[in-house]
């Protein structure tokens, strides 16, 4: 087993971290939207 | 001294003499591990099923609360520490080439945790303990549940000086070498066990034992909850870094690959001993006698230990495209495919940080200070922390022990079958309780209730078939447990006895570190832990001491 192919970019692992921030990111906004804010927050 | 005098080498694993200490010792803690988590899987089917609202042969509210505080307490408390406790000494042994010592030192710890264990246990089955994991008081037990956990914790501190001192020993031979990875990530438990459970030592000894003796008339439960959660939430990364050291020193080679970073792995360690202590606030976001203020500043050191976490998605993620790639893979997910997901161990790691990766998400709104009221102790939160230690721990530890049971006993893993089906079982019977969990509690259904129909109130008819899914998939959680028992157990009795395999450590792809450097100076690290825990909790603990405190009597309902 050589290092040559283990030592490229790991371009697919940067891509689901990537889109796992996008997935992080929208989910807590929906229930920031959807369910916080349309509740009323708890603080005036 | 060359490269190759300072990397760990593999040492005998057993010889036909009979089982040598780590393997005896490990095997022991490891059993008691097994034996746990087999009598709380059970009170956990009885839960799913109670809360979906099935008529079961003695399902009362009084059986309700024993079985959460067993499973609580089992799962939690015992399964995680005496797995730990295994896996420690087994690192110790196959990366330092030692013995872990003194010997002494460490069968006390195991009779001490197992005594501890056994009356904590034997005052829940019997009734008199149903206080949940959290015995948050005014909620009493009988003092020898108290006790018992203070042996246990006192048993896990013994654990912690083996290990402590075998460190040293090995150090004093190797003075400039790096502490292997795996050792590394083991010490960085120690440390962040010792450090939080200063707080449940405190709780136990001045508050809780006393006043559960009848020594004291009543006890300060805002108090208490500050000090339980002070150890509550650095718990959950005594639980987690194990497993993230299984992640990043066994799961590469698993993969047929290389770890990706050597140094961002031992950062990640670094961090967890800086970060993890000073957080326990944003459980008692709704709790009165700590101010906002306090509260905001816990709220931005949580954030700020999701980043290690996330720096871990990424190694161990690129560690195992590593391993695809080498097998041939050259597109942008086909090395996904080339991945061994036959492997028991492979699989249960993959699919435990999917599972940790959704529960995550759910972390972040835990962590958030305003958006907590809409899920603070409702189904959302056991639906998190069953992503978190139920999967990211539990599945990993499972894994790891069809990995690590047949290297210490000599003896092939049996109804292979069975373990390699069992970590599936697990994901799609997590994804259904939890998915369903989280979604029962953000329409606001209680956690904790044995009965959520609410005597067939409208408001709990909306949840209604969310807790039949969420049934279903205690179902499959319960049986893919059954699987890991039967596995363990068949293996134990009946695995054919062979020469142990050794246990085979990853490789860093570049850089290799090879001298001792920064991330190694643990008393530094400690050091800057302690301050940061003192600037976090002094101030709040002397406030809430030099207020008018009112103390509250004991209650036991069940």
């Amino acid at each position: 087993m050589s290092d040559q192919p283990m030592g490229q970019h790991p371009k697919g692992t940067l891509l689901l971290v990537g889109l796992y921030g996008l997935l992080f990111a929208a989910s807590w906004f929906a229930v920031y939207v959807f369910v916080y804010l349309r509740r009323g927050g708890v603080t005036p | 001294m060359t490269r190759a005098d300072r990397r760990p080498r593999e040492v005998p694993t057993a010889s036909r003499a009979g089982p040598r200490f780590t393997e005896k010792l490990a095997q022991a803690h490891l059993w008691v591990a097994v034996l746990a988590f087999g009598i709380a899987s059970a009170m956990a089917l009885m839960q799913a099923l109670s809360r979906a609202s099935l008529d079961l042969p003695w399902r009362t509210a009084g059986m309700y609360y024993l079985s959460v505080t067993a499973h609580g307490v089992l799962m939690a408390l015992v399964f995680t520490t005496f797995f730990i406790m295994a896996f420690g000494y087994v690192v110790v042994s196959r990366t330092l080439s030692r013995e872990p010592a003194p010997r002494v030192l460490a069968w006390t710890g195991y009779w001490l945790a197992l005594t501890g264990t056994l009356a904590t246990t034997g005052t829940i089955l019997s009734g008199k303990a149903s206080v949940l994991y959290t015995f948050y008081p005014p909620l009493m037990a009988h003092p020898l549940f108290y006790i018992g956990l203070a042996l246990v914790v006192v048993g896990s501190w013994c654990w912690s000086a083996v290990m402590l001192l075998s460190y040293r020993a090995w150090r004093r031979a190797n003075p400039d070498a790096p502490t292997p990875l795996a050792m590394h990530g083991m010490i960085a438990t120690v440390i962040v066990w010792l450090i939080a459970t200063v707080g449940v030592a405190a709780e136990d000894l001045i508050q809780l034992i006393p006043w559960s003796l009848g020594l004291v008339p009543t006890i300060d439960p805002v108090l208490a909850r500050m000090l339980f959660w002070y150890f509550g939430h650095p718990l959950v990364y005594f639980w987690l870094l194990p497993a993230y050291v299984i992640w990043y020193t066994l799961l590469p080679r698993v993969a047929g690959g290389k770890l990706f970073s050597d140094p961002l792995a031992r950062l990640v360690f670094v961090l967890f001993i800086l970060l993890s202590a000073p957080v326990g606030f944003h459980h008692q976001f709704m709790d009165p006698g700590v101010s906002a203020g306090w509260k905001m500043v816990h709220t931005f050191l949580t954030f700020a230990i999701l980043f290690p976490s996330f720096i871990t998605a990424f190694t161990v993620t690129a560690s195992m495209e590593v391993g695809g790639r080498a097998k041939g893979a050259t597109g942008l997910f086909d090395w996904i495919a080339k991945l061994p997901w036959r492997d028991p161990l492979f699989s249960s790691i993959a699919l435990s940080m999917i599972l940790f990766a959704i529960g995550g998400i759910g972390g972040a709104i835990n962590a958030s200070f305003g958006m907590n009221a809409v899920v603070h102790n409702t189904a959302f939160i056991q639906g998190h922390f069953h992503l978190t230690v139920g999967s990211a721990v539990a599945l990993t530890f499972m894994g790891a022990a069809y990995y690590l049971l047949p290297r210490l006993s000599g003896r092939e893993l049996e109804l292979g079958l069975l373990a390699r089906v069992q970590p599936y079982l697990w994901f799609v019977g997590m994804m259904l309780f939890s998915i369903s969990n989280h979604m029962t509690g953000l329409m606001g259904m209680p956690r904790r209730i044995y009965d959520a129909s609410y005597g067939g109130s409208a408001a709990a008819a909306a949840w209604r078939g969310l807790t039949g899914i969420s049934a279903v998939g205690g179902v499959f959680l319960f049986v893919s447990a059954g699987f890991f028992m039967l596995v363990m157990i068949g293996t134990a009795l009946a695995g054919r006895r062979r020469e142990p395999e050794p246990i085979l450590w990853a490789e860093p792809l570049s850089p290799e570190i090879t001298r001792r450097t920064v991330f190694d100076r643990y008393a530094l690290w400690t050091a800057i832990a302690i301050l940061l825990v003192i600037v976090a909790y002094a101030y709040p603990l002397w406030a809430h001491l030099r207020m008018a405190r009112f103390g509250s009597p004991g209650f036991s309902p069940f």
